[in-house]
């Protein structure tokens, strides 16, 4: 039996994206959510290795860098800013392990749409779509329905 | 032998003569045939050769004759008494070397009687003279010399009148007195005087032998007496010439003579101490009395010395004029001036002596004592004669070793001449004349030149000129004014006052300086010219900017009255340089809002610019009626800054003060202040302030320390970042504005297309409603942190801080199940203790940041408590979460605006405002809010505490009943 396809959200306020949620469930897609950044760098880590397999992976620009638990036990040299979570993880992803976009394509939500944003999304040839959804701008939807078909 | 023993007993015994020949020719045994005392003028022929020949031989001389008429030898002999031949004897008999030897001895024997006897009669003349000198109640030399005349002829045997003279350094008598001998008028004296002339001319003060000067009395014998001091005695006397007792008379006076000179000295001394008092008492009377009066003056000396005329001149620069004169001539004239050398007065200002004449009109006389060839009179004040005949005596009076004047009075002929008596009287009161001149006219400008601080000051003195104008020559200059003009003082003086200014300048001050010199030609006081700029022209050719007064000073003890012109010059170059610099400073200054005053110590307002006024609504004549203390909020802090201005002195203190405007208003202002000293040492502070009110607003508002000023790099740094995290901010809050509303949008557009089950729905409807709750915080919490910021008043009202609590809760439920967090109230301690009168809204914000800021930052699964509690100084409302712990060090930073902790940052939701909000609001409702860590319950929790104190209590318990 084919086990159902996985999608990867990062994010650390899935509340606000529950309507996200609710649309790729509703395509037949099983939907694995990591909250910080640690998780999801486990998560691409284990694709790579082949342990998980993940259709797409949608990422937030501005995630927990960890989740609050163990940032109470960290001592402050680890303390690395949550600013740019997403750039980091999305060139962890490509750079890093090396997956492909053929291997697992990647999208990217912000609220911001600064340069630099853009500018290293770009370059790591990951599109970034506003969170909020817009039927003049090319949104998160025209990713969903290109490469989460329904099932 | 006998007999040889009585000559000595009774020296003075009228018939010892007598009694001589029979003791001769008892002793010798020799008949006396002719006997001749003293032989002075008559003796016989053959007796004559014999005396001449004894007494150029000074000694004695005995020869026998020749034998005639069978009458026996005859022995002529003429003895010499060791200073005369004394006795002429013929005797009868013949010559043995016996009677030559006993008629030798008593030769030597008559001589010591005769001078036994002489000085018996000299003790007895002394005797008698002092004691009827001293016996005298008011003595004059006239009566003193009579006293004497008067003794020696009664005491004096054969002395039948003497007369007495006493002559002053020129032989010129001072007095005349004469017993027993008649002196007749002035034709006597004249004689007197001619025959003082001769001794001094021919043979000086020695004696002169009788027969010279028989011419005069007939019978007289004189002797002339030297007494101290330059004058001199001559005495006449009528004596018995050629009898014993005569001669005794004359060998007495002659011892006497050294005695009467100084007998006579000393009246001369007493009656020149008189004299000199009468001339001290006018001086006392005269001199003393301010202003002097030199016409009163010169009217009582002419009285003194019964004088014909008395004139005084006083110095004007270089020449005498005239000052005061008893000649109503010369006060006739129009100008009396004399210049050195000219005429005998001129003579005396160039001398500086003094001089005496018997007659001005003999050349001789002039030319010995002055070394002038005078021909005639010749007087500078006109062609007139005056007073100015004969009898002269003329004083050169001094101050210091400057003539100042000479002071001259004259006798017409005919009138007995000066004597070195009143030379000597009036050279002492010259002195005192010159000393009290001297001290009138310095005092007069030397007033002036103390009265003055001026740098500069010099004095010219106007001269006429021949054309009718006058030249203002200079004759006094300070160090200042050398300084200031360029030159020495020698260098300077003599100029002409007018060549100091430069081109023009001079014109400019004529009209002002021409009315001054009217003004004090009519009055009696100097007349002051009012400072005016000018130009000074240095003798380099430069020039310099002054401010110059002027004071005409007249000095009117001489005629025409001579006016002096005193220039005051301040260097106003640099100053006026640094006033336009201080000028442009202070308007600078004003500018740019900074306020400069002065003050006294007291407080009292000297200076203030116009800035001052605009900062403190206080104008320039407010600050001088009141103290500055005034302007304090606390007065003390007057005090206290001029306490540290002066123990800093002479640096700035800088400081930063609320001050109360005149409208009340406080404000803050940051300036810096000073103690300065005049030169004088007087105490006064100056400053200089900004009002930095607006700008320790700007510090609050921008969350800066408003304990100083922030330096401008700070300020702006603050300025941008503050700019900075409003765009942070505003993207923040857009950021978290989308978060929700494209959570509400996603879930809408998913029903749109295909509207879900209502398991769904129902599910996702609170997530939906608290979203746009959500929204609707974050806008309240713009609205309300523009209301805060601003200061705007807000209504307040009674609220349960329980139910405000329990509202909030329901907002956040869908927050709350996400984290698996729960929410207690202690709705009991809440009721009970916080029903607090405060604005509704604004106080459910704060409890919505902080359950907001609790969920974001509580461990999953935690527990978030909400209670009240009470404590001595008021209530509390405590919020207690457990999450990240927050370090002691940013307790109070994390209310600051824009802080997010390092920790917290690892979680992107914060916009570092909630917690700056939280406490403002609090704050704007006279309540406290901070964050404790507390350990309970096994493990620490995060407080805040709202603290309501103590008045919000009351005040509700007393509004509720």
């Amino acid at each position: 039996m084919t086990a159902i396809p996985r999608v990867l959200i990062v994010d650390d306020q899935p509340g606000d994206i529950g309507w996200l949620v609710d649309r790729i469930v509703e395509r037949g897609y099983e939907v694995v959510l990591a909250t910080n950044e640690q998780a999801a760098r486990e998560r691409l880590q284990a694709a790579k290795d082949g342990r998980e397999k993940y259709a797409t992976a949608i990422l937030d620009v501005m995630v927990a860098a960890m989740d609050l638990e163990d940032l109470m036990d960290l001592d402050e040299k680890f303390f690395v800013d949550s600013e740019d979570t997403g750039i980091r993880l999305a060139r962890f992803a490509r750079k890093e392990l090396g997956i492909s976009a053929r291997q697992m394509p990647i999208a990217s939500l912000t609220i911001r749409d600064d340069d630099r944003v853009k500018m290293a999304m770009k370059e790591l040839g990951i599109p970034l779509f506003h969170r909020t959804p817009s039927t003049e701008r090319e949104d998160i939807n025209r990713f969903i329905d290109k490469h989460l078909p329904s099932r | 032998m006998s007999f040889f023993t009585t000559i000595l007993e009774r020296p003075t015994d009228r018939d010892f003569w007598e009694r001589l020949a029979p003791a001769i020719k008892n002793q010798l045994g020799y008949r006396v045939v002719s006997l001749y005392p003293f032989p002075a003028g008559s003796v016989s022929p053959e007796f004559k050769p014999l005396v001449q020949q004894a007494r150029r031989e000074r000694s004695s001389k005995i020869r026998e004759s020749a034998q005639r008429l069978g009458r026996g030898a005859l022995l002529h002999a003429a003895l010499w008494d060791g200073n005369d031949v004394s006795l002429g004897l013929s005797l009868r008999g013949r010559l043995s070397p016996e009677v030559s030897e006993q008629l030798l001895e008593l030769g030597q024997l008559l001589g010591l009687r005769r001078q036994l006897g002489a000085q018996q009669v000299a003790a007895r003349l002394e005797s008698r003279i002092g004691q009827s000198l001293s016996g005298q109640e008011r003595r004059t030399l006239r009566a003193d010399l009579r006293v004497i005349t008067r003794v020696l002829i009664e005491e004096a045997p054969a002395l039948h009148g003497a007369l007495l003279v006493a002559f002053d350094d020129e032989e010129y008598p001072l007095a005349v007195a004469a017993s027993g001998l008649a002196v007749e008028g002035d034709s006597s004296l004249r004689q007197l005087w001619q025959f003082g002339e001769r001794l001094a001319t021919e043979s000086g003060w020695t004696p002169v032998p009788v027969s010279d000067w028989m011419r005069f009395t007939g019978k007289a014998t004189a002797r002339t007496l030297r007494i101290e001091g330059g004058y001199g005695g001559l005495l006449i006397l009528d004596v018995e010439a050629g009898s014993p007792d005569g001669y005794l008379a004359q060998e007495a006076v002659e011892q006497c003579l050294s005695y009467l000179a100084a007998t006579i000295g000393v009246s001369i001394q007493l009656e020149a101490a008189a004299w000199l008092q009468k001339l001290h008492d006018l001086a006392k009377t005269e001199l003393e009395h301010k202003p002097l009066r030199l016409d009163h003056l010169v009217h009582r000396l002419n009285e003194l010395f019964s004088s014909g005329a008395t004139t005084l001149f006083l110095r004007v620069q270089s020449e005498l004029r005239l000052a005061a004169t008893t000649d109503p001539h010369l006060e006739a004239c129009e100008e009396v001036v004399y210049q050195p050398g000219e005429g005998l007065t001129g003579h005396l200002f160039n001398s500086g002596q003094s001089l005496r004449l018997f007659d001005t009109e003999d050349p001789d006389e002039v030319r010995r004592k002055t070394g002038l060839e005078r021909r005639g009179p010749a007087h500078p004040e006109g062609p007139f004669v005056g007073g100015v005949t004969a009898r002269f005596l003329a004083i050169s009076i001094h101050s210091g070793e400057r003539v100042v004047g000479v002071l001259r009075m004259c006798r017409e002929k005919g009138q007995p001449k000066f004597n070195l008596q009143d030379e000597q009287a009036l050279r002492f009161f010259g002195d005192l004349l010159g000393t009290a001149l001297a001290f009138a006219l310095e005092s007069l400008i030397y007033d002036c030149i103390m009265g003055s601080t001026s740098v500069a000051l010099a004095v010219s003195c106007r001269e006429p000129t021949a054309d009718g104008g006058f030249l203002p020559r200079t004759f006094l200059t300070n160090a200042g004014a050398q300084e200031l003009l360029g030159g020495s003082a020698e260098e300077l003086d003599g100029l002409d006052a007018r060549e100091f200014y430069a081109p023009g300048a001079y014109r400019r001050l004529e009209d002002r300086l021409e009315k001054a010199f009217r003004q004090a030609a009519s009055r009696r006081e100097s007349v002051e010219v009012k400072p005016v700029l000018s130009r000074i022209r240095r003798r380099d050719g430069t020039f310099r900017m002054v401010r110059i007064s002027h004071r005409i000073v007249v000095d009117r003890r001489v005629h025409p009255p001579s006016f002096y012109t005193i220039g005051l010059a301040r260097d106003t170059t640099e100053s006026l340089i640094h006033a336009a610099q201080h000028e442009r400073l202070m308007a600078m200054l004003n500018e740019m809002g900074i306020a400069y005053f002065r003050c006294n110590s007291a407080g009292y307002t000297l200076e203030s610019s116009p800035a001052e006024g605009r900062i403190t609504g206080f104008s320039e004549e407010d600050l001088a009626g009141i103290k500055r203390d005034a302007l304090y909020v606390n007065p003390a802090e007057r005090k206290r800054l001029m306490a540290e201005a002066r123990s800093n002195s002479p640096r700035l203190i800088e400081s930063r003060q609320q001050l109360r405007r005149k409208d009340k208003d406080e404000i803050w202002i940051a300036g810096a202040l000073r103690q300065i000293k005049d030169a004088a040492g007087k105490e006064s502070f100056e400053g200089l302030y900004r009002d930095v009110t607006d700008r320790l607003k700007l510090q609050t508002f921008l969350n800066a320390s408003t304990d100083r000023l922030l330096p401008e790099k700070e300020l702006n740094q603050k300025l941008r970042e503050n700019a900075e995290f409003h765009l942070d901010y505003l993207s923040s809050v857009g950021h978290q504005l989308l978060t929700p509303l494209s959570s509400l949008l996603g879930n809408l557009e998913n029903w749109k297309n295909l509207l879900p089950q209502e398991s769904t729905i129902l599910r996702r409807m609170p997530y939906i409603v608290g979203q746009a709750r959500v929204c609707a915080r974050m806008v309240k919490n713009l609205s309300f942190m523009d209301k805060i910021l601003r200061g705007e008043s807000f209504q307040r009202e009674w609220i349960s801080m329980a139910q405000l609590a329990i509202e909030t809760t329901l907002d956040f439920q869908h927050l709350l199940d996400a984290g698996k967090l729960r929410l207690d109230i202690d709705k009991p301690s809440l009721e009970r203790l916080l029903v607090v009168r405060v604005h509704r809204e604004m106080l459910r914000q704060v409890v919505v940041n902080l359950v907001d800021n609790a969920i974001k930052y509580s461990r999953p699964r935690s527990k978030i408590t909400i209670r009240a509690f009470e404590r001595r100084d008021g209530h509390v409302f405590d919020i207690k979460n457990r999450g990240l712990p927050i370090p002691h060090e940013i307790r109070e930073k994390i209310f600051e605006r824009g802080f997010r902790s390092r920790k917290a940052k690892m979680i992107p939701t914060g916009t570092g405002l909630g917690l700056w909000l939280v406490r403002r609001i609090v704050e704007a409702h006279d309540a406290s809010i901070r964050c404790r860590v507390l350990a309970e319950q096994g493990g620490e929790w995060n407080h805040f505490h709202i603290l309501f104190p103590h008045s919000h209590h009351r005040f509700r318990r007393r509004s509720f009943r």
